[in-house]
């Protein structure tokens, strides 16, 4: 990969990085659930990271590119 | 903070936490499997408790992160040591309950890079500084 498209690989991912922040929220209506975000939309919900990854496989996106969120489910938070 | 993470063998995009009080540099089980790492076949390595759960720490040479610069530029930087989170036991349930929890930029990465941390969460501004160390 050229380091020009690196770099706006990058850039997207900052831009998707500080929308997911904005949008907290409004994600915990998809707690327990793992999401996909691409350019400022949830392109996939599932269950499971397995049926996420075949539910993007079907859409012909690649997951290594995309920003992927598990929702704690409620009532979980996870101090490390 | 979001970086690449390359290796020979992966490459992606990875959103991670950075954790001052970790000593290691850790891709998630959730970024390896999104990578199509064969976690499967990575049950081995040093043992580690992570939120409650135990890990392999998997070990992968020759890894490298490149981040976005403030002036638009990218810059990388190699991870002599980049642990993979491989649960000790892997089926559907432990899946799903390892799945939220992020990678990690430990202390071992910031001090083999001489990068200093800023973190300001009343006005929402974290970054990584290069320190220049005079000799």
């Amino acid at each position: 990969m050229e380091n020009k498209e690196l770099r706006a690989r990058l850039e997207k991912l900052d831009q998707e990085s500080i929308w997911l922040n904005e949008h907290y929220d409004e994600l915990q209506r998809f707690q327990g659930k793992v999401i996909a975000v691409k350019e400022g939309k949830i392109i996939a919900v599932q269950e499971s990271l397995e049926e996420l990854l075949e539910d993007l496989e079907r859409k012909n996106e690649d997951p290594a590119f995309l920003l992927i969120q598990a929702i704690p489910p409620e009532n979980i938070a996870f101090i490390l | 903070m979001s970086f690449v993470a390359r290796s020979p063998r992966f490459f992606g995009v990875v959103e991670a936490l950075i954790d001052t009080g970790s000593p290691f540099t850790v891709l998630s089980t959730l970024d390896a499997m999104k990578m199509r790492l064969p976690i499967k076949s990575m049950r081995k390595g040093e043992s580690v408790s992570l939120a409650g759960f135990r890990f392999f720490k998997h070990n992968v040479k020759n890894a490298s992160f490149t981040f976005r610069t403030q002036g638009d530029e990218s810059i990388s930087f190699e991870v002599k040591d980049l642990g993979i989170l491989v649960p000790t036991k892997i089926d559907k349930k432990t899946l799903r309950d390892v799945e939220p929890i992020p990678s990690i930029i430990g202390n071992d990465f910031l001090e083999d890079h001489n990068l200093a941390l800023f973190f300001n969460p009343s006005q929402k501004i974290t970054y990584l500084e290069e320190v220049r160390l005079d000799t």
